[in-house]
């Protein structure tokens, strides 16, 4: 049985990278017992995947991770936990239950906001997300250099930038990826609200597109931004 | 109230500013099961201070420890602090902020105590570091009623006389029991209101607590230690009452408070170690911290038992933690369970310093495994021989590979070192390894070992060469890996006298054994000979030595125990200003009547056993296990009052 798992990270949580986000919700299901499908081989690894990583820093309010339930295992699971309840389980309170075990044991800044089952056969799931909406916040700006540095950035037919990794550096058309940045008046930090299209599971960060703003007249320290992924458009 | 009032920093600052570091996760907390608590409702403050990165201070077992002992009491809340890496440290200084705990973000200095974990001598400017950072001043002197008390434990404690001027207290062997009665006399002595000397006699007065500025100490005009004796202090006639009349123990009573001195105090000549009788009752941690971001040692740690009595002549670690206290198998997997189940971690450590030491090891493992279903056992510090290749089997390692460590190429290095394995365990144990499905074996070896010839150090080649060539007639390609660090002298060793060898003569022969290693599969890995140059500078170094650690520091040492962190112009350029030779402390033989700065110290094992041992190293003499029923008289269990605990 996949289960969809819906979560927020957010407050101290929010300094995590995807890695270690992956690390903590792997170990926070075996302290929850989830009866989590193993792979083969080896050294067996529980089947869960996780999608549209965000990068340390960013907090996100609807963030998915799937989880593939072994069917023997949850019947076992289901007894464990209905120990002296003396009630038959229903499906509906496998997942009530599967959420309450797994809260208990998260770690702070993370949440569980919802549970489902997806049927066998649905496609991917990272192909299905077609964009993501980010809030940011800048503190102590110009909000009309900002505002005319957004609009020059979104009159370009492509905004080049280089990403720097490890052994390489990449580079990506920002614009491509941007579908809207609005920025809201009158707000103190001075917050914009930025759609980002992902396309096959390829998006780009906010952060560099902050950074970018810097050929149109705005120096900003990504560093010291806010970023929260408010919302996963699906499709 | 406890503690010195001082706001911390709050989430939303920080916050702010934490996307401009490395890896933020390290200072943000959040983990699972760590304890925070209301500090106004608690009577002592404690911070747990480990003078390294997050992420190794998170893999040390011996801060868990503390941390669930001391967080066990209702009245004390014991938060974290490690060392910030240099991008924290600039972020700390540019916004003006002072170093802070982990759980309740509050300044080091509004602790009431801070309390250091020494591991290595590298790390000696890391704690100057965190105290200048959190806002406490560098040396004990300067510290005023409002300062916090600063305290240090760990191995290197047995002989820090280098970093004494900056602690006010060090303690001594094993903290599980110490630790709270240092916690109970702070308090003791808070509810008296009295200065911070009374403070300072009362710890003093703790077995196992050192309070260095309680003794003097006096130098030959060669520089070296005349002698160390405690310095009489006149303490106010309320004070000498009342803490002459709380130590219960009359003949310290009448040796600390002379009757042709009234009103002076005076600190007992020798510190003893602290022990605890039991490992198998200690103290346990059931809710182990988990951090968020990878630490070194990704998996939970059972100590399986604490003291190891191989004997092996080079190594601190075997006569510091002595005698043997084991735990029962019925524990250990007890334990393993509980952890596994709190951490959510799929592999169990099996910790101690020689694991297939442990009586019932075979019983054990096969415990964890019917035990602990799909979790994995790991053994490090295994034996050179077939039967620890046998366990690493049992415990299905061979993916991983197996790391054995025959410390010296010779036969003749290894019976000067007591390193009990002969040339045959050691190829019997690789013939074995290789029949198991272990292709990877990475060896461990030191030179610049007393004694050492040239012939010692190409034996390191030849042995991995006849390791290498055994897999090859067995039809498989494998890997051997050298891994060579150079010898340094430790305290509390019988090696404790001999000089380390120059950085040169390091050099040429680690070239030597390079010229010796090349070839397919074949791998040398070394350490920097200036790691091994100041550590033996600093690991058997006196009090004169502050000077050139507090200069070092704000020239920017920091980090020195990183590779590529460790400045070594700054630290030559120190020791030429402050007018110290370090080759006096890593260079020099000593002799054997020398009072060595760390005398008044009682580790427990005697000074005359470390002399024969000394004198057996030369003839080549093995000194065979205490384990195997043969007392071998280093007098740790009749000095400290204990006894090996095998179960």
């Amino acid at each position: 049985m996949r289960v969809r798992v819906k979560y927020k990270k957010g407050d101290t949580a929010r300094f995590l990278s995807h890695l270690d986000m992956a690390r903590n919700l792997r170990m926070a299901l075996a302290r929850a017992k989830w009866p989590v499908a193993m792979t083969q081989g080896y050294s067996p690894k529980m089947k869960v995947s996780f999608y549209a990583p965000l990068p340390v820093g960013t907090a996100g309010d609807e963030e998915y991770m799937d989880v593939i339930l072994d069917d023997e295992g949850i019947a076992g699971f289901i007894q464990a936990k209905a120990k002296g309840a003396g009630k038959r389980a229903q499906n509906s309170d496998v997942l009530v239950r599967l959420a309450r075990a797994l809260s208990d044991v998260l770690p702070k800044g993370i949440a569980v906001s919802g549970l489902y089952v997806v049927p066998d056969g649905k496609p991917n799931f990272e192909s299905q997300i077609r964009a993501s909406l980010y809030r940011i916040e800048v503190e102590e700006v110009n909000t009309e250099a900002l505002s005319s540095a957004i609009e020059e950035f979104l009159a370009q037919e492509q905004v080049l930038f280089a990403v720097q990794r490890p052994k390489q550096t990449k580079t990506v058309d920002l614009r491509r990826f941007v579908e809207k940045i609005s920025l809201v008046p009158g707000l103190n930090p001075a917050t914009l609200f930025m759609k980002i299209r992902h396309d096959n599971g390829r998006t780009v960060r906010p952060q560099w597109v902050i950074d970018s703003l810097s050929r149109f007249g705005m120096g900003i320290d990504t560093g010291e931004i806010t970023v929260d992924r408010l919302k996963l458009y699906l499709e | 109230m406890p503690g010195n009032q001082q706001t911390p920093i709050t989430w939303n600052k920080l916050r702010r500013y934490l996307g401009k570091v490395e890896k933020p996760a390290r200072y943000t907390g959040g983990e699972i099961n760590s304890v925070q608590k209301d500090p106004q409702s608690v009577d002592v403050l404690f911070a747990l201070a480990f003078p390294d990165v997050y992420e190794v201070g998170m893999s040390h077992l011996g801060s868990q420890i503390l941390y669930a002992v001391l967080n066990g009491r209702d009245d004390v809340s014991c938060e974290r602090v490690y060392a910030p890496w240099h991008d924290m440290e600039s972020l700390l200084k540019e916004k003006g902020w002072p170093l802070f705990s982990i759980e309740n973000r509050l300044p080091l200095s509004s602790f009431d105590i801070v309390g250091f974990s020494l591991q290595y001598e590298l790390a000696y400017t890391n704690v100057l570091m965190m105290l200048d950072l959190g806002g406490i001043p560098l040396r004990s002197k300067h510290r005023g009623p409002r300062d916090p008390l600063v305290i240090a434990g760990g191995p290197c404690a047995m002989a820090a006389e280098p970093i004494a001027d900056f602690i006010d207290a060090f303690a001594l062997g094993d903290g599980e029991e110490l630790s709270l009665e240092i916690v109970d006399t702070y308090k003791a002595w808070k509810a008296t209101g009295r200065s911070r000397l009374d403070l300072l006699v009362m710890l003093s007065l703790v077995e196992g607590v050192y309070v260095p500025s309680l003794y003097d100490v006096k130098y030959n005009c060669d520089g070296t230690v005349a002698g160390v004796s405690p310095v009489p202090v006149r303490l106010g006639d309320e004070s000498y009452k009342s803490i002459k009349a709380q130590t219960g123990d009359l003949s310290l009573q009448s040796a600390c408070f002379p009757e042709d001195k009234p009103g002076y105090f005076v600190s007992p000549s020798s510190v003893k170690r602290r022990v605890i009788k039991s490992l198998e009752d200690a103290a346990f941690i059931d809710k182990p911290l988990v951090p968020l971001i990878e630490p070194i040692h990704d998996r939970v740690m059972v100590e399986i038992f604490r003291g190891c009595t191989q004997g092996c002549r080079f190594c601190q670690a075997g006569t510091i933690y002595r005698p043997v206290r084991e735990r029962t198998p019925e524990t250990i997997t007890a334990y393993a369970r509980k952890l596994l189940e709190a951490s959510g971690y799929g592999e169990v450590s099996l910790v101690s310093l020689s694991s297939a030491d442990y009586s019932h090891i075979e019983e054990l493992l096969s415990r964890l495994m019917t035990g602990c279903p799909g979790s994995r056992v790991s053994l490090p510090s295994l034996r050179v021989d077939s039967f620890s290749v046998e366990l690493a089997k049992m415990l299905g390692a061979s993916r991983t590979g197996l790391t054995l460590a025959p410390e010296a190429g010779s036969q003749r290095m290894r019976d000067i070192i007591n390193k009990k394995v002969t040339e045959e365990d050691i190829l019997s144990a690789a013939g074995n390894a290789f029949s198991s499905g272990f292709a990877h074996i990475k060896l461990y070896f030191m030179i610049g070992l007393p004694g050492e010839a040239d012939e010692d150090v190409t034996a390191i080649a030849d042995l991995a060469k006849k390791i290498r060539q055994i897999g090859r007639d067995m039809g498989i390609r494998p890997t051997i890996v050298v891994s060579v660090s150079g010898f340094v002298p430790k305290p509390n060793t019988p090696f404790q006298w001999e000089p380390c060898i120059q950085p040169e003569e390091l050099r040429r022969r680690q070239k030597l054994l390079r010229d010796g290693l090349r070839g397919p599969g074949l791998n040398y890995k070394y350490h920097d000979v200036e790691h091994t140059w100041l550590e033996a500078v600093l690991a058997r170094g006196d009090r004169k030595l502050a000077g050139a650690l507090e200069l070092a520091y704000e020239r920017g040492a920091r980090f020195d125990a990183w590779s590529n962190h460790l400045d070594i112009d700054i630290w030559e350029q120190v020791f030429h200003d402050t007018g110290l030779d370090p080759a006096f402390y890593a260079h020099r033989k000593r002799d054997a009547e020398e009072t060595l700065p760390w005398d008044h110290l009682d580790f427990g094992v005697s000074k005359q056993f470390l002399l024969r041992e000394r004198e057996k190293a030369r003839n080549g003499i093995i000194t065979s296990d205490c384990r195997a029923g043969h007392c071998t008289g280093c007098g740790v269990c009749l000095n400290l009052g204990v006894e090996m605990s095998l179960k």
